[in-house]
């Protein structure tokens, strides 16, 4: 038997596309899938299309920033230092003279680097560890929540800086402490979820039929919480992107000679009454780049989870 | 009411161990920051023999198991004392009780801005669902919440201080130098109440008893003004609490750009300062504070939605 069907049935079946005495075949009524669905939805809708649009351009210029960049964003010109914007340099050379446009762009790249990377780690680390603990429930579930409360207990931000003051610089250890600092929030909503869907039917079901409880939790909990995951996933890039330029602008992120779009604005801020074109720009990446996941997450959760929307 | 009792005193309960978590995580900093302690704790640079060095290390405790240490300096907190800055020379807690104030003063202006703004809007949007005002401020409080504190506040000084000259630059002198760090703070919490507002409001007019307003032909302004928004304000209520966390971080960016003598901008310049027992300090202030509001928030919220407290 596969799906429910005999071999000797799928033997007999006819290829889909042929017609049953020259008739159309009638369509099968088949469910759409929740990924296709979702898809269609955001679509449909102007603000998640815009989001869309913007990430993907993003996306683009982060992957082919070598060929788009016309300069090299290390290389210094100290001839052309503080120049303003002209047709050779769009965007102006800071006080390095290092090309605007180059850093922004280059800049794209560590953006979308510490952005996924944060959220691979924290979400998978967030989904994990609250899966297990409102699964288990008990004890366990007391001492694993109470430890996210202690990270819970700082205002995001503000821990990273503080850990960043400690690691010192550098592209790793940004990835750390946003990972670390996010993860807990994450566990918390799975957590949730788990506690719900603990209680449904084709748990108990799927319990009574011997399964373990690491079959339960990853293949039945975790991926029936897919919808709050890539939500939050989507709205954690946004957050990630973010907190890696905070921490660059007070000169905890990156590094300094690192084009990302923090430390340019921070470059920026120098000058920022005579030069504002040094900090307006990468501004704007920053913001749109923040826009795009959000308005994507918005769109998801409009999608996915109406009882979620704000 | 017992109830009610019994809640309250699992909050706080609750927080014990949070409490006691956080000074473990200060006191984790303070143990992997780069340096000699006792260098850092002494405040200078003397120069000590390796014999001297030792009998500082058996003093200040740093020979003793981690565990007996990190009691000692819970105990050092219970008492207020959170040791010497290395900058300033003055005690950690003085400097922290002369910023707090400050950045208490910047927030609430911050959050009276976001509240004068985002609950207008969001009602106004709610009521033109699917609408072209609608859109614009829907795209318009997402992209307030998207916007980096430190960049708008720097186009901000930039235009009013510097272009137009309307505004101070930085500082606090005197009672004009708040409108810039408010605003700039105010904008991202406007983005937030305001969507919430919406959400809340569109729950809320799809019910019966306003559409028993329309149905008897009570003007949309008294529909909107008495019936709808007060019984909205809840979760807008709610959210304000949460959005403690999100001001008290932007305060470090605004108070950094504007040179506001708060509690962001003297933990900044402690972390340039390489100034650990104050940035330690302020860390364990920030979070302390935000315990205490969440669980005032969670309390107030318990108390007037006795659903909570009974589940």
């Amino acid at each position: 038997m596969i799906l429910g069907r005999s071999s000797e049935q799928l033997s007999n079946s006819r290829p889909m596309d042929e017609k049953p005495n020259g008739q159309e075949p009638l369509e099968e009524s088949k469910p759409e899938s929740v990924l296709l669905s979702t898809v269609r939805q955001l679509l449909s809708d102007n603000v998640s299309r815009a989001g869309g649009i913007i990430v993907l351009a993003l996306v683009i210029i982060a992957i082919f920033a070598n060929y788009i960049a016309p300069y090299n964003p290390y290389l210094q010109d100290l001839a052309g230092r503080l120049a303003p914007p002209s047709m050779s340099h769009l965007l102006g050379q800071d006080q390095l003279g290092r090309d605007v446009l180059c850093r922004i762009l280059y800049g794209t790249r560590i953006s979308l680097e510490v952005g996924l990377s944060v959220v691979a780690i924290s979400l998978s680390t967030g989904t994990v560890v609250g899966a297990i603990s409102g699964y288990y429930g008990g004890k366990s579930d007391q001492v694993i929540m109470r430890i996210a409360d202690i990270f819970l207990a700082f205002p995001g931000l503000i821990l990273a800086i503080g850990l960043m003051a400690v690691l010192g610089q550098g592209v790793a250890n940004v990835i750390v402490s946003l990972s670390i600092v996010a993860w807990p929030g994450y566990a918390r909503v799975i957590r949730s979820q788990a506690l719900s869907l603990k209680e449904l039917e084709y748990i108990e079901a799927a319990r009574l039929m011997n399964a373990s409880n690491f079959r339960l939790v990853f293949k039945h909990i975790i991926p029936n919480s897919i919808s709050p995951i890539i939500i939050l996933g989507t709205i954690g890039i946004g957050f990630a992107i973010l907190a890696e330029a905070g921490l660059s602008f007070l000169g905890l992120g990156v590094g300094p000679n690192i084009p990302s779009w923090g430390s340019i604005i921070a470059d920026g801020r120098a000058n920022f009454i005579l030069d504002p074109y040094l900090m307006v720009f990468p501004g704007i990446f920053l913001a749109l780049a923040v826009l795009g996941f959000n308005l994507i997450g918005d769109g998801l959760r409009d999608a996915l989870d109406p009882s979620l929307r704000f | 009411m017992a109830n009610f009792g019994r809640y309250v005193a699992t909050r706080i309960l609750l927080a014990v161990p949070v409490f006691f978590g956080v000074s473990l995580i200060a006191f984790i900093i303070q143990k992997i920051t780069p340096g000699d302690p006792v260098l850092t704790a002494l405040g200078i640079e003397p120069n000590l023999t390796p014999a001297q060095l030792a009998a500082e290390r058996e003093i200040l405790g740093l020979n003793a198991p981690a565990y007996v240490q990190y009691l000692k300096f819970v105990e050092r907190i219970l008492q207020g004392n959170m040791g010497n800055s290395i900058f300033f020379n003055l005690p950690v807690s003085t400097l922290i009780s002369q910023a707090l104030p400050n950045t208490l003063i910047l927030i609430t202006a911050a959050m009276a801005i976001g509240i004068a703004a985002g609950v207008p809007l969001g009602t106004f949007s709610a009521f033109r669902n699917r609408g072209k005002i609608d859109g614009i401020v829907r795209v318009g409080s997402v992209f307030a919440s998207s916007l980096p504190d430190f960049w708008v506040g720097l186009i901000l000084a930039l235009i009013f201080g510097y272009y137009l000259r309307l505004l101070p630059l930085a500082g606090f002198h005197n009672p004009q130098s708040i409108i810039l760090p408010a605003v700039t703070l105010g904008i991202g919490v406007a983005g937030v109440i305001t969507r919430v507002t919406r959400s809340t409001m569109m729950d809320v007019i799809n019910l019966d008893y306003i559409r028993a307003a329309k149905a008897r032909g009570m003007s949309q302004r008294i529909i909107m003004l008495k019936y709808a928004l007060r019984n909205a304000i809840l979760p807008v209520e709610t959210v304000l609490g949460l959005q403690f966390g999100y001001l008290l971080t932007g305060a470090f960016f605004v108070e950094y750009i504007y040179a506001w003598p708060g509690l962001g901008r003297l933990t900044v310049d402690a972390i340039t300062n390489l100034d650990f027992p104050l940035v330690q300090g302020s860390l364990l202030v920030v979070a302390v504070a935000y315990v205490l509001i969440n669980l005032i928030v969670d309390v107030t919220y318990g108390y007037i939605n006795p659903r909570i407290h009974l589940s």
